[in-house]
């Protein structure tokens, strides 16, 4: 668990981050969202003591960061930056094995977690342990950063914009991939993005800075359908739409039966049988799919106790979205 | 090119010994440069405030011009290989610390930023990301180093340093192309050979660091140590000497035959340099000029030449026969001063030069005054003849006075070219038809220009008339170049002493010189 308390960095006559407290959890993924300048990097970077705070205190499972040497300390926590950062002399393999190599373990070790590594994020070992990194592609290049931080194994990752550098559609699919292996590998991670889809997409909680002071702090949907004051509901705004059907799943705005409820989607309406849905997809998941389906009129179909209910479409989706929105607002209960 | 062959075959043993010192001064400085710059250059990456001062004042001393530099040197170190190591080390600084320091700077903040946020010391990402990503531009930085070095290095035998420079400059002084390419070629092929044990260094760093630097490093040094210390090794008394007269026909080897004087350490150096050096106690004993001012200015003493060994020096005009014969105005303007300055005198307008640092052309004038002549120079447009001077002072006093008495006695405009390093560079310009005239010494006529076997000088006595109708009348032959009416002083070869010293030693003569050695 990281705690920051009452936390504040004064560079000259900024303050760039004022007084902030919070916790994340072990396992979470924590997103510190905001404008440029809000201060989210800074936070960041005094988490694993790039940045030394003006005041206030940061510590990891109770223990005060700056109880022990900062080298020491960043030697347990990985850092994956923008610019990925790759040693150019080095090959794909040294690089991974970077933080192994400072904590002394022995090569063979070395050299099995690092392939390790490679496979984890994708890809192939054997073509690309030894590869220069300016060989690689942009997309290739981040998975290798990826590899690095995470090659010893520490419990607590810090990712600064990860994506931020990759073009849209290579970005698209390494984040949908990371974020798959991020939820494999039960990591407490803190990740800094200006990126309100990918803060959506992947985090548990964001917090939201505006000039060093947080707005809000809390589950997305609760940022969107209940924000703290103006400024949250106005960042949100320009892209209100989109976010809020990337935060609502489909679990939000089916009422909860009695018995056991799956859901398939269906694009022929007759097959009774089709692809099993997760409960847990966001309503922009799902309707991503329908919209891509060959047919005219795909819908979801509602089972209970193996009994067809309800077959959904578009229209019925959106109308039960419009329906659970609703209620968020009026304060009453959801589920 | 057979030349440069038989040269350097009779010559091995020098040309060795000077290339061992040579590599031994480039690379004795260039290992400081090395060891101080890439510390220095690191220094301002590191601190802002630094770096400004830092690279303006190794900038500063690079533009400083070599043989200044030197001469800088003098007055602190002396002469010898400890201020050559230093000007050299000095000059070596400016591209090391420079690419150090762009070396250092231009790594991607990225990557630093990656490798500190992995948990590495500042010491692991200077040695692990920011120096093995710096090297090649550190590694070109030393490489022009290196070229500069083994360039500036061969002026450093001006200061008595040795190394390639001694036949250079030697062969500069006598106008022989040979001797200049023995010691050009082997300079050459060292820089190319030293940049190219660098580039290899370079481009198999990581494979030789370790074996191969402290072997090469450690066998280096024992040849630099060793071939730097015969240089560095101090005598109880030294003498300087100018390149030129170290291979002259009436120079050093008739010097010690005719006093059967023995073997002096002697320290090369260049001829405007040594006097301080004499004034320095750097050395005790130089070979200079009869009227140098500053014999004067720095209380020195002329050794009385007793057994009469250097021949007469009478100065006068010499210009081309045809040139007198279609120009008799301007014969006319320059024998206005025959016989007008003596010995003391020149010597007395010489002090004003060197030592009052009067301007040469207003002590001109004002010589010229005091015996009523007019001496207005207006100058425009192209020069109708050029006058020529060496690189004594005096030769740019008289060129200055010629200019004057040319211009207000005849109607043509005169320039200068003053300056000409070498007697045989200023007579070769004199028969190009370079420059119309220059005031040679009736000496250098016989011993240089002439080449006068011995028996014809010896029969000639050292008579200051039998001389100066002999080069007349052999330059007049040989060259169709004629000696105009003496100046009346001699600049002879002489050598000098500090003043105190020689009276301590009780030594007025070239023979007490010659005994107090034997019996030292």
């Amino acid at each position: 668990m990281i705690t920051l308390n009452n936390v504040t960095k004064v560079f000259g006559d900024t303050t760039a981050v004022d007084g902030i407290s919070f916790h994340v959890e072990d396992g979470e993924l924590f997103g510190l969202i905001g404008t440029s300048g809000c201060g989210k990097t800074t936070t960041l970077r005094m988490i694993n003591r790039l940045i030394e705070p003006t005041s206030g205190t940061i510590s990891i499972d109770g223990r005060e960061t700056t109880a022990q040497r900062s080298e020491i300390l960043r030697r347990q926590i990985g850092y994956v930056i923008q610019n990925v950062g790759l040693f150019p002399h080095y090959s794909v393999q040294q690089n991974i094995a970077t933080v192994p190599r400072l904590l002394n373990w022995d090569e063979r070790r070395i050299q099995s977690r690092s392939e390790e590594m490679l496979q984890l994020v994708g890809l192939d070992p054997n073509t690309f342990a030894e590869r220069p990194p300016a060989s690689l592609s942009g997309g290739q290049q981040q998975r290798v950063g990826l590899a690095r931080a995470l090659a010893a194994d520490p419990p607590i990752l810090l990712m600064d914009e990860p994506f931020g550098a990759l073009d849209p559609i290579t970005k698209q699919q390494v984040r949908s991939e990371v974020s798959q292996m991020l939820k494999q590998i039960h990591k407490t991670i803190v990740l800094v993005t200006h990126d309100v889809f990918e803060a959506f997409e992947m985090c548990d909680r964001l917090c939201l800075l505006n000039r060093g002071e947080i707005q809000q702090i809390g589950m997305p949907k609760e940022l969107l359908f209940q924000p703290a004051n103006d400024f949250v509901e106005s960042f949100f705004a320009s892209n209100r739409f989109q976010v809020e059907l990337l935060s609502v799943t489909l679990a939000d705005i089916l009422k909860s039966e009695q018995g056991k409820t799956e859901l398939y989607w269906s694009p022929p309406l007759e097959e009774e049988n089709g692809e099993e849905i997760r409960k847990e997809e966001s309503l922009y998941a799902i309707l991503y799919k329908l919209e891509k389906a060959a047919n005219d009129n795909p819908v979801i179909i509602k089972r209970v106790d193996g009994q067809v209910r309800e077959s959904l479409g578009f229209s019925a989706l959106l109308n039960r979205f419009q329906q659970y929105k609703l209620q968020i607002k009026s304060g009453g209960h959801r589920d | 090119m057979i030349d440069l062959w038989h040269f350097i075959i009779s010559n091995q043993g020098e040309i060795l010994n000077q290339t061992v010192q040579h590599i031994g001064l480039t690379f004795i400085s260039l290992l400081l440069a090395v060891i101080i710059g890439i510390p220095l250059g690191l220094l301002a990456t590191r601190y802002d405030k630094v770096s400004g001062p830092l690279l303006g004042v190794v900038g500063v001393i690079q533009t400083i011009p070599s043989i200044a530099l030197l001469g800088f040197m003098l007055p602190l170190l002396g002469i010898g290989a400890l201020p050559a190591i230093v000007a050299l080390f000095l000059y070596a600084l400016l591209p090391i610390v420079r690419n150090t320091y762009s070396g250092i700077n231009e790594v991607d903040e990225a990557v630093i930023e990656a490798a500190r946020g992995m948990g590495m010391t500042g010491g692991q990402i200077l040695q692990k990301v920011e120096m093995p990503l710096a090297m090649p531009v550190i590694f070109a930085g030393i490489r022009t180093a290196t070229v500069i070095n083994v360039g500036v290095a061969t002026l450093c035998a001006l200061i008595g340093a040795g190394g390639l420079g001694k036949f250079i400059f030697r062969g500069i002084a006598l106008n022989n192309m040979v001797m200049i390419m023995a010691g050009a070629v082997p300079a050459a092929l060292l820089a190319l050979g030293f940049d190219f044990v660098l580039g290899y260094f370079e481009r198999n760093f990581s494979r030789l660091v370790k074996p191969i630097s402290y072997g090469l490093a450690a066998v280096l040094v024992f040849i630099s140590l060793y071939s730097v210390s015969s240089v560095f090794a101090k005598s109880e008394f030294k003498a300087g000497m100018p390149p030129e007269f170290l291979e002259r026909a009436d120079g050093y080897q008739g010097l010690i035959k005719s006093y059967d004087l023995g073997d002096v350490p002697t320290v090369e150096m260049d001829a405007s340099l040594m006097y301080d050096a004499l004034k320095n106690g750097k050395v005790d004993v130089i070979v200079g000029y009869s009227t140098d001012g500053r014999i004067k200015a720095f209380d020195l003493k002329v050794l009385k030449d007793d057994k009469h060994y250097f021949p007469p020096y009478q100065c006068a005009p010499i210009l081309k026969q045809r040139f007198a014969e279609t120009h008799p105005d301007v014969v006319n303007a320059i024998n206005k001063l025959a016989g007008k300055i003596d010995t003391p005198t020149m010597t007395a307008l010489n002090s004003k030069v060197d030592y009052d640092k009067k301007d040469e052309a207003e002590v001109a004038r004002g010589f010229l005054q005091k015996q009523g002549f007019k001496t207005t120079v207006d100058r425009n447009g192209e020069p109708d003849m050029l006058i020529g001077g060496k690189l004594q002072t005096e030769q740019f006093i008289l060129a200055h006075m010629y200019q004057m008495l040319i211009e207000n006695y005849t109607h043509l405009d005169v320039g200068l070219r003053l300056g000409l390093a070498g007697t045989q560079i200023v007579f070769r310009a004199l028969t190009n038809n370079e420059i119309q005239m220059y005031p040679e010494y009736t000496g250098t006529g016989m011993h240089v220009l002439l080449d006068t076997d011995k028996a014809t000088a010896d029969s000639l006595g050292n008579n200051p008339r039998a001389v100066y109708d002999y080069v007349n009348q052999g330059m007049l032959q040989q060259f169709g170049i004629q000696w105009l009416k003496p100046l009346g002083f001699e600049n002879t070869y002489a050598l000098i002493m500090r003043r105190k010293q020689a009276e301590r030693l009780g030594i007025n003569t070239i023979s007490d010189l010659v005994d107090y050695l034997k019996h030292r």
